[in-house]
């Protein structure tokens, strides 16, 4: 008995192993970060300290060279900068004297509200239209307030994974979902019996199942990574390329893609190849 | 301003309730001393709320001493909060770090080979360095206690007395050493690896019962009497090491030669110190200092209108223990002395002295006889 196992054993082998592996093409397509990488909690509260440190120490406001004494803006801005407890000897400060140079007590962070040159959101809605005050400006005016975009996109808050425009902190990287029904990163095999550059066959295969709407930059032509399939007896040389701008558009209806992080391909991915592949993978 | 100062008051009755509601509770390897040295910990409990925790505005942070100038500390805005949060990172790293050791001590328990005990030695030494050299409590003791207190055999004391060390005395010696040619008028070079530090406990007048900076032009009553001597280790010794310990005077005046000689003024050797005991003082030397000394102390006493002297002292440590026959005290070879001996060099210490009123009282009590008094002769060659 066990030498009829090992017979087939070997048997089995050697018929494998008498076919070559094909050689196919495999598509590390991502998109790079458009915005800065978030910051961790302590990262982020680090620069608050710093932050409220250098405030600490800053230099008075000069409000002499910006607001000439008696004119309006200056009473205006009285109005909204009250002077701090004054330094008067004949009390005691149990917590210790201000120090008042200008106005300011140099022991802490200057707090300056300086006279509003726009209207706020909130303004414009309660007054329900514009009351005509001064500096309520126009939508293109130099001076309106300067309002940074989200970095939560309508992508991330619809949760849309097809969508490019997820994550913009993050990495991307493209899966298909394979004729086995996994999700994996696009392969194309090769098909004539000519030889073909690795290079065009990824361009060629991603061109086929996305659209020619599709700038891209390929890092090299050389692959960076070899996964040996042993399954579908495939070496898969991986092609590392960005996408710069376009749209990846399935051409075929029934095909699943995602654009993924690196956490979530861990979730997608087959475990074995993801910890094949985790390490060209950017963590940022 | 009597509400303000009675709300003080009550504050001030309130301090323990009011401690605690400001302290977090943290549990981690930094506050459980069950495998830890307790000489880790930071003594003073109102310095550590202070340092740890939040700082009650109505007491101020306890490392002020002046109470006015505490109640008007303001610490700086957010600063609790971060400083929790970065103490959490450390404390975390360092549980690694102690985990870890773990291992090691694990596979010292199993090594055979002696390369391996020794490496696996040092390198828990070092990651027991590592793993404390970021503990608040840690620094704190050694940028604000008495050295002396110190707990030496914590590695991660002795890795930050040397930083200091490297920093500022070392300098000064080496500076010292050099500018003063006791280097190489005595011997060659020096490697410094220990931190030897020299005074004369006799001497009841604080300028110099101290410590002595190395270079200083002391009297002759202030050296009278045999000085204490600390040599602090810097790597762990296990089993105590041996070292020797040479105190010579290169600036005898040589009259038949026109020049000088070397004279050893004191002999100490097969002196046992580790890390913790480290100081050869009067009490070790009443018990045991038969066995030590070679060569009795006796101090430099220059004579009148001699130059100033230099009193040169140097620290050998031994790999084995020595058996010294008869040495002369006059014309002492040092270099000769420490390769005979098969010693190096690990560290030096220098003061000076001249000439002065309590020279004949010293020379009187050691049975030095009267002094010579020198004075310049006009040499035989012409004057042009």
């Amino acid at each position: 008995m066990k030498s009829v196992l090992g017979r087939s054993f070997t048997r089995a082998y050697a018929t494998q192993s008498s076919t070559a592996p094909k050689i196919s093409s495999t598509l590390l397509l991502s998109r790079n970060p458009v915005v800065t990488a978030d910051l961790n909690p302590f990262q982020a509260q680090y620069y608050k300290y710093q932050n409220e440190l250098w405030r600490r120490l800053m230099w008075t406001f000069p409000k002499w060279f910006y607001f000439r004494v008696g004119t309006i803006s200056e009473q205006r801005f009285r109005q909204l900068n009250k002077d701090p407890v004054s330094n008067n000897p004949d009390i005691e400060f149990p917590r210790g004297r201000p120090e008042i140079r200008h106005q300011r007590d140099r022991r802490f962070k200057q707090e300056l509200r300086l006279p509003k040159t726009y209207k706020e959101e909130v303004e414009v809605d309660d007054a329900g239209e514009d009351t005509g005050a001064p500096g309520a400006p126009a939508n293109d005016d130099l001076a309106r307030k300067i309002v940074p975009n989200s970095r939560i996109t309508k992508a991330d808050e619809a949760n849309d994974k097809t969508s490019l425009e997820r994550k913009l902190s993050r990495t991307l990287y493209l899966v298909i979902r394979n004729d086995n029904n996994k999700w994996a990163l696009p392969n194309f095999g090769e098909k004539t019996e000519e030889l073909q550059a690795l290079h065009d066959l990824a361009e060629e295969g991603l061109y086929k199942i996305g659209g020619e709407h599709i700038n891209y930059f390929n890092v090299s032509n050389t692959p960076c990574h070899l996964y040996n399939n042993e399954v579908e007896n495939k070496k898969e040389y991986f092609i590392k390329s960005h996408i710069l701008s376009g749209e990846f558009e399935p051409q075929d209806k029934s095909l699943q893609y995602l654009w993924l992080t690196k956490e979530e391909l861990k979730d997608h991915l087959n475990e074995d190849y993801y910890k094949d592949i985790a390490h060209l993978l950017n963590d940022v | 301003m009597l509400q303000a100062k009675s709300g003080v008051r009550i504050a001030t009755r309130n301090v323990a309730s009011f401690s605690k509601r400001f302290q977090s509770t943290s549990s981690g390897i930094w506050t459980d001393f069950s495998k830890r040295s307790a000489s880790l910990k930071l003594n003073s409990p109102e310095v550590k709320q202070g340092l740890l925790h939040k700082i009650n505005p109505e007491e101020g942070p306890a490392s002020i001493s002046d109470y006015n100038r505490r109640l008007a500390y303001h610490s700086p805005e957010d600063i609790d909060e971060t400083f929790k949060q970065a103490y959490e990172l450390l404390q975390q790293e360092a549980e690694v770090k102690y985990k870890e050791i773990e291992g090691y001590k694990k596979r010292l328990g199993e090594a055979k080979s002696t390369k391996e005990v020794e490496f696996l030695k040092k390198s828990i030494d070092k990651l027991l360095v590592d793993a404390e050299v970021k503990n608040p409590e840690v620094l704190y003791n050694v940028e604000y206690t008495d050295v002396e207190l110190l707990d030496k055999s914590q590695p991660v004391y002795r890795h930050l007395l040397k930083e200091k060390w490297e920093a500022y005395d070392l300098m000064i010696t080496m500076q010292r050493l050099e500018q003063l040619h006791m280097i190489p008028d005595t011997l060659p070079t020096l490697d410094p690896k220990v931190d030897v530090k020299v005074k004369f406990p006799h001497n009841v007048k604080e300028e110099f019962a101290d410590w002595v900076v190395p270079g200083t032009v002391l009297p002759a009553f202030a050296v009278s009497q045999p000085p204490t001597i600390q040599i602090q280790e810097f790597e762990t010794v296990e089993e105590k090491n041996l070292y020797s310990i040479v105190l010579v005077n290169p600036d005898t005046p040589d009259l038949k030669t026109n020049s000088y000689s070397t004279t050893l003024q004191y002999g100490l050797a097969n002196v046992p110190l580790d890390n913790v005991d480290n100081v050869i003082d009067t009490s070790k030397l009443f018990s045991q200092g038969e066995k030590f000394t070679f060569k009795d102390y006796q101090p430099l006493v220059p004579e009148k209108n001699a130059q100033t002297q230099r009193a040169c002292l140097w620290v050998f440590r031994q790999s084995e223990e020595l058996t010294l026959g008869d040495i002369a005290r006059e014309n002492f070879d040092i270099r000769d002395f420490a390769s005979k001996n098969n010693l190096t060099a690990v560290g030096a210490h220098i003061w000076r002295q001249r000439f002065d009123r309590s020279v004949n009282y010293v020379r009187n009590k050691y049975g030095l006889g009267e002094g010579r008094v020198f004075r310049r002769v006009r040499g035989t060659a012409p004057v042009v």
